[in-house]
């Protein structure tokens, strides 16, 4: 917001102009209240929602470069192994202990603390590794039970995870959009058929769907093209709970004054339906991402677990999480094999709060 | 020399059948006609449901009415195709009743005046910045709330940027449609004064809809009365304010406050029975017909 109600900016100019020091600078006002205000504080929840998704979409993209090791490198001897911890000091490099086996039936380990194994910085192509990576490897998540580092997988995971649900959901959003929009504006037969279609497409059992299209196609198909057909799946499956949504709010937005002057003053018809009416349906369309994205993110891995997903080396989430659910003693023994939920639950949270005051409901409060 | 002249307006509102049932039509406006002269304040009043504002936007084909003839300088604004309308429509504007659904509450004030201009191609960017900036000092706006979102303005202000959204293209005739009367009494004057400066100003034509009479006698050169869809009275506002014909325009001023608590009133309560729907409008006196 450029103008300035809450008073905040001219004590800082003048602040300025005098040449004084930032320690000098009154602490921001905490001030609960409607509109422009709120966000004043360091620290709104708004953006601590954007940088957890920035971090996520960071990590997503940097993987090559700080995830330790590929995809699909195996430790056989460190199957199931528990997080290697590093230990920072002043005195000398971060250093982590090796994990020796214990018992192979139980996979039970133990730390070996006669012998620290330092950290290196830049070495092997990646940010950080351990100085000895044939016995003693770093594993900041542990393994999974074919002994491939989950760090590394659920960094490498985030870039298929991510990516997927994002291109699903810009599709959902730009197929529930146009269909919704043009059902609520333009009304009668063409709002009946597009809505009735995609109340067809509603009740549709999509597992079923899915797997009756994964069993007219090819058993291999290459990685590339199951992420398109995916993608092109979900944002189908997907974009009825938006195209409904939309048509209500176009249907009643379009009929107020505002829309009605914008078509007084010659707007043609769609731009009075993209310029000014389809906006007031961004609140309702982040909402339904938000919910959508963590539903692509758990449906790929349901669908992954029947065969239609991403074929075995390749690490998503969703692979990862399937793997984890075939051994019982995750929970108990193994929980580190569960941070793919985590990180699914992190970034549902960050789009959550990044996504709080999109479509500017308050300000239309007024 | 009429500028917009309305002949034989209907428009029936369909209600939607229902899967056994038969719809239901609605008479909003019932065969209405009248003229609007070149530079004059056309005042359109009757009680809520009367078809003042389903007229008002018939004219603009904001709703396609079902038959009759709008001409504008002469030409029909019915028969016009889509290009030849959205042309038209720069010369034809509307002011809206409501200040909060008027404007776009997603946009800025600047963004709402511009719209017109960036609908129509007008001027460059730096052109359309100024002239954004004097439509808001002509409508008596500082140009300094600009980027303000509508929210951030009274309901006066809103109005006021209404009207400058409607006068950005210099149109020659506008239809008020009920401006004031969502409006606090001290700013309803307000606005009237500059509604009526602007007029003499840009010499507008306005077609004002209200159902404040006090208003419509004060402003308005001449004024048809609706009831049920239909015209039931029309001439000088002095003529039709001193003698009244219609026994519907006579309840409809006895209804008028007046501002003295010892003045004795005498309202006269409509009797429907007592109102010949087919009558037909007869010349009174010069200009003044009444349906009676």
């Amino acid at each position: 917001m450029s103008t300035d109600i809450t008073g905040l900016k001219g004590p800082r100019h003048i602040a300025g102009l005098k040449g004084a020091g930032r320690a000098e600078q009154a602490p921001p006002l905490r001030t609960a209240g409607p509109g422009p205000i709120k966000g004043a504080g360091r620290f709104s929840s708004r953006s601590i929602g954007v940088v957890i998704v920035a971090v996520w979409a960071l990590a997503a993209v940097a993987a090559p470069v700080v995830a330790p090791h590929a995809v699909d490198d195996r430790f056989p001897g460190l199957l199931n192994s528990p997080p290697t911890v590093p230990h920072v000091s002043f005195v000398q490099r971060p250093y982590i202990y090796r994990w020796m086996l214990v018992n192979q039936l139980e996979q039970r380990y133990e730390i070996d603390r006669g012998r620290p194994v330092p950290l290196r910085w830049f070495s092997g192509g990646t940010l950080v590794q351990s100085s000895d990576e044939a016995r003693a490897p770093l594993l900041l998540f542990g393994t999974d039970s074919y002994g491939r580092d989950v760090f590394s997988r659920l960094l490498y995971g985030a870039r298929m995870s991510l990516s997927l649900a994002l291109v699903s959901a810009v599709g959902a959003m730009l197929v529930g959009m146009a269909a919704g929009g043009l059902a609520g504006y333009v009304g009668g037969a063409l709002d009946e058929a597009l809505m009735r279609t995609s109340d067809f497409v509603m009740v549709l059992p999509a597992m079923y769907v899915a797997l009756a299209l994964r069993a007219v196609l090819p058993l291999v198909l290459a990685p590339r093209v199951v992420f398109a057909l995916l993608a092109g799946i979900f944002a189908l499956v997907g974009a009825p709970f938006i195209a409904r949504g939309v048509r209500a709010i176009v249907r009643s937005e379009r009929r107020l004054d505002y829309a009605v002057a914008a078509e007084a003053l010659g707007a043609s018809a769609a731009r009075v339906l993209v310029r000014h009416v389809l906006p007031a349906a961004g609140g309702f369309v982040a909402t339904e991402l938000a919910m959508l994205i963590p539903a692509f993110i758990v449906a790929e891995a349901t669908l992954s677990y029947v065969g239609l997903g991403f074929p075995d080396p390749i690490a998503s989430w969703g692979t990862m999480l399937h793997d984890a659910s075939t051994n019982i003693r995750v929970f108990a023994d193994f929980p580190w094999l569960l941070s793919p939920a985590a990180a699914i639950f992190l970034v549902v949270l960050g789009l959550n709060l990044a996504i709080e005051d999109a479509g500017g409901y308050e300000r239309t409060l007024g | 020399m009429s500028l917009v002249e309305v002949e034989h307006l209907v428009k029936h509102f369909g209600r939607d059948t229902g899967l056994f049932r038969g719809g239901t039509r609605v008479a909003a406006v019932d065969d209405v006609s009248f003229s609007i002269d070149q530079g004059e304040t056309f005042g359109l009043v009757g009680e809520s449901g009367s078809g003042k504002t389903t007229t008002g936007r018939c004219m603009l084909r904001l709703i396609e009415p079902t038959s009759g003839a709008v001409r504008f300088r002469g030409e029909n604004v019915l028969e016009f195709s889509r290009s030849r309308l959205r042309r038209a429509r720069r010369d034809m504007q509307i002011v809206f009743q409501d200040p909060y659904s008027s404007l776009n509450p997603r946009m800025r004030a600047r963004k709402i005046v511009e719209e017109p201009l960036v609908i129509h191609e007008l001027g460059s960017r730096a052109e359309r910045r100024d002239r954004v900036a004097e439509l808001f000092r002509l409508v008596g706006l500082s140009p300094a709330h600009l980027d303000r979102f509508p929210h951030e303005f009274s309901g006066g202000q809103r109005q006021r940027i209404g009207l400058a959204r409607a006068l950005a293209l210099n149109p020659s005739f506008v239809i008020l449609d009920e401006p004031v009367s969502a409006l606090d009494v001290s700013i309803q004057a307000q606005v009237v004064n500059l509604l009526m400066d602007l007029q003499r100003q840009l010499t507008l034509t306005y077609l004002f809809i209200a159902h404040d009479l006090r208003l419509v006698e004060h402003i308005c050169t001449r004024v048809a009365v609706m009831y049920l869809g239909r015209i039931v009275e029309i001439g000088p506002a002095a003529s039709l304010f001193a003698a009244p014909q219609h026994p519907y325009t006579r309840a409809l001023l006895s209804a008028i406050p007046v501002p003295d608590p010892d003045a004795s009133r005498q309202r006269i309560v409509l009797d429907p029975a007592s109102i010949n729907r087919n009558a037909v409008l007869k010349e009174i006196a010069a200009g003044h017909f009444a349906a009676v």
